[in-house]
């Protein structure tokens, strides 16, 4: 189910809000569970049941083996979900880098014929983190298979993050247990998921609807000007398409007094690739910092650690030799900052920024075309003339405005402000009605959101 | 229990009552566009130059014009039941397009095979199936990757998509009455809360005869041209700034997707673009998974009953889509299985002529040539005269 659906906003969600709210104190966690469980299931009854075996694997396994989780303990305890996350979303891209026969395709015709599981690489990573951090002693395994399974399968972060560790939500969720009276921030979390709809619909699904005007056109008649034009397009629409999920996703967890991290920090305001990493898909990157990059060596081996790193972010964001050339360019950015630190770090803040955001809008393309497509995109835009054909100074003063919102203002000012300092527009009760309103009345102009397919 | 603070409760209720007030313009708004069903639109009294414009109607609207005709007036000897793919499918294929009794195509939106299966329900309860042929469009797999050949799309009128398919069994019954209301409730739902609702719930009686002439329209040189920026703007917000009227609907491109008498619409003013596997076939994107094989053939074969209910001949067509050899896509496959499934239906398979532009208007939609040949096909086969 998506958060920008009908079936999402009028029915699921009030009435898991009402059943939530109405249920006595020991039934919360399984009415949350329970609730998540049909959000997901909405997919598919094979990508759910997967999805309950992996659950109840680590759980069990950590469980039997808290004493004893050495390494080979924590293979067993992650086979079931990295066997799941492999046969469901690399299998194809195994099978066509080793050129596999139809033999083989028919052998495994059930697993390439199974839709991807929606958000099959985020609870992964977070069943992973949990089975480690028991092991490294940093947290107890917990005994209660309900608290366990709300962790994993809470429905704002089921799908498209934040990452969760478990010891983010477990005090959390020992509250919902525990307290008597709840007091959730409705207001906050209305105003996250009627800006964050607004913003998926407005922005992101508009910008997607542009890239794909020049989708109609062979990319031979394209010129230049079209071609910047489209990446601009596609920078801002899988940057708002992410955003907006996770917005939606605080503003949710918010409704039944969870409280998400932020996972974007306005990341086109880094400076540097390095800083990037830093504010785009936060839980990501600390993710693999804690799990890989440390446990590799960290700064040892600097350019080895950071190449193998951002191939797997590349890996984790899709199934394809683009994805992989995508991380690999991320890698060779950051080795880029971190070789030239002295002299990038003296580029006038705007310049730092407009760099960066250049840098990082380049390998954007690459989340959509395939490394041949991406090399002749490349390669027409250096032939190609400037002029322009198919966009219009319509389409650039609409980019224009979103680049001012994303660049020009500050959301601790208006989107995750203090109560002390309310914004007379966003935090406006009427304002924010009408912005749900729209976002509702042009949901047939959505489309799901891209991170689902991760 | 909940709590909440006395300032929040303010805000809450502010919030409420401005999103139920907004949802309320649009239920009203909703309630106000005139259905074509009831009166009924007759095609048959059209001319056979002229043309109904759909421009400016909702999708909803849109399909009730043909589920009107359908329900209120006799069929034809041949009817064509079809999604938007079929669309340019016109009298002229059987050389017969100055016989409106003959042939008439019944396509609107997206439908599937769960859809035509209640709209076929429908209309036999009401006695008005075609008398000799009828024939069935399957959306080919590659066209929209496995979309819209057994999933839902929202299209037809609530009181139809109640008409749920027999399931076997208290749970098969109740697993498919629960599917066919939650149909129904998502239907209403993506219908009302709609922009292209919302606008022309309160705009769309200012415009004038939706039945032109397309000849008389360039003859009487009565062509309005908008000013640019006026013709920039969405459809339905036009009006707003005053472009509506008479001969609004005289406009060349009010003409794309205008329905001829046959039900069909004329490529001539179709606005596309031919491209080679346009649908990438994303494997995140698959509207086919392992098992919907079944489900394709039972629909299939629920389908074929109503036909041999009435000793009328049922013919499934699965056109092409203009690409290359991808036959061994995920969603080909899974719809081969589907098809051997049912070797005793008839159907015409014509996913291989996949590679010839001239039968394609773009990469989803047959063209007039095409039609031909599945014409001259169905002549040899003697399943038309």
């Amino acid at each position: 189910m998506n958060f920008n659906s009908l079936e999402f906003l009028a029915l699921f969600l009030p009435m898991t809000f009402i059943s939530f709210y109405a249920a006595p104190m020991r039934l919360r966690l399984p009415v949350l569970t329970a609730a998540s469980l049909v959000f997901y299931g909405v997919s598919g009854l094979w990508v759910l049941g997967a999805f309950a075996v992996a659950i109840v694997w680590v759980y069990a396994i950590v469980i039997i083996c808290k004493n004893r989780l050495k390494p080979l303990a924590i293979v067993i305890a992650v086979l079931v979900p990295a066997f799941f996350l492999i046969m469901f979303k690399y299998l194809t891209f195994l099978l066509n880098s080793f050129q596999a026969g139809p033999d083989a395709r028919s052998f495994f015709w059930l697993f390439l014929s199974v839709l991807l599981p929606a958000g099959i690489s985020f609870y992964t990573f977070e069943l992973v983190s949990y089975t480690i951090d028991v092991a490294d002693r940093k947290i107890e395994p917990d005994h209660s298979l309900t608290r366990f399974a709300t962790f994993a399968t809470f429905f704002p972060h089921l799908i498209a993050g934040p990452i969760m560790r478990y010891s983010d939500l477990r005090a959390q969720l020992l509250l919902l247990e525990k307290q008597p009276t709840l007091r959730p921030k409705i207001g906050s979390g209305l105003k996250l998921l009627s800006i964050g709809l607004f913003c998926k619909v407005f922005f992101a699904d508009i910008c997607g609807l542009a890239v794909s005007r020049a989708k109609t056109v062979p990319l031979e008649q394209l010129t230049a000007i079209d071609q910047l034009t489209e990446i601009g397009f596609w920078s801002m629409q899988i940057y708002y398409d992410f955003w907006a999920y996770s917005v939606m996703a605080i503003g949710l967890g918010r409704l039944f007094c969870i409280e998400l991290p932020v996972n974007f920090r306005e990341p086109y305001r880094s400076e540097n690739p390095r800083e990037f990493w830093k504010r785009w898909h936060v839980t990501l990157s600390y993710w693999l910092r804690d799990y890989v990059y440390i446990r590799m060596g960290g700064r040892e081996n600097y350019v080895r650690n950071i190449l193998i790193v951002f191939a797997l972010v590349g890996l984790w964001h899709g199934a394809g030799w683009n994805f992989v050339a995508w991380g690999i360019y991320h890698g060779l950015l950051v080795i880029l900052y971190h070789a030239t630190a002295p002299a990038w770090n003296r580029l006038p803040r705007p310049v730092a920024i407009a760099l960066t955001f250049t840098l990082v809008s380049f390998g954007w393309p690459l989340f959509f075309l395939s490394l041949n497509d991406y090399a002749m995109f490349l390669r027409h835009l250096i032939t190609a003339p400037w002029h322009t054909m198919i966009y219009q100074p319509a389409h650039w003063i609409y980019l224009g405005v979103i680049g001012l919102v994303t660049f020009g203002i500050r959301e601790q000012d208006w989107l995750y402000n203090q109560l002390d300092s309310r914004n007379i527009v966003t935090d406006s009760p009427v304002v924010l009605a009408i912005v749900m309103f729209m976002g509702l009345l042009f949901l047939s102009l959505s489309t799901t959101f891209i991170y689902f397919r991760f | 229990m909940l709590s909440i603070s006395h300032d929040q409760r303010r805000g809450l209720a502010l919030f409420g009552l401005t999103l139920g007030l907004l949802i309320g313009a649009a239920l009203w708004s909703s309630a106000r566009l005139p259905s074509y069903r009831d009166p009924p639109f007759d095609f048959s009294a059209m001319s056979s130059p002229q043309l109904f414009v759909v421009n400016q109607l909702t999708r909803r609207q849109e399909g009730s014009v043909k589920v009107g005709f359908a329900e209120a007036y006799d069929p034809p000897e041949i009817g064509l039941y079809a999604n938007h793919v079929f669309q340019f499918f016109g009298s002229e294929a059987f050389g017969r397009n100055d016989d409106a009794r003959y042939f008439f195509n019944y396509w609107y939106a997206n439908l599937a095979l769960p859809e035509i299966y209640r709209y076929l329900r429908h209309i036999e309860q009401l006695g008005r199936l075609p008398k000799k042929l009828i024939l069935i469009q399957i959306t080919s797999p590659n066209i929209d990757n496995g979309q819209f050949i057994i999933n839902f799309g929202n299209e037809l009128p609530p009181d139809l998509i109640l008409l749920g398919n027999e399931g076997d069994g208290i749970l098969g019954k109740t697993r498919r009455f629960s599917e066919i209301a939650w149909n129904a409730v998502e239907n209403w739902m993506h219908q009302t809360l709609n922009y292209n609702t919302f606008i022309l719930g309160f705009l769309q009686d200012r415009y004038g005869e939706r039945v032109v002439d397309s000849e008389s329209c360039w003859i009487r040189d009565v062509n309005v041209s908008l000013p640019a920026l006026v013709g920039r703007l969405p459809m339905s917000v036009q009006p707003i700034v005053g472009a509506y009227g008479e001969h609004y609907f005289c406009q060349r491109r009010m003409l794309s997707g205008a329905f001829r008498r046959d039900g069909s619409t004329d490529p001539a003013y179709a606005e596309t673009q031919l491209t080679q596997n346009e649908d990438l076939l994303k494997d995140a994107e698959r509207g086919l998974a392992a098992g919907d094989e079944h489900e394709i053939a039972r629909q299939m074969r629920a389908i074929d009953a109503i036909g041999r209910r009435h000793d009328t001949r049922l013919v499934f067509v699965v056109p092409p889509a203009y690409e290359s050899e991808r036959d061994d896509s995920v969603v080909n496959q899974v719809f081969n299985r589907g098809l051997a499934l049912v070797p005793e239906l008839t159907i015409i398979d014509h996913r291989e002529k996949r590679s010839d532009a001239s039968l394609f208007v773009d990469y989803r939609h047959p063209s007039p040539k095409y039609f031909r040949i599945l014409a001259d096909e169905m002549r040899r086969g003697g399943i038309v005269e």
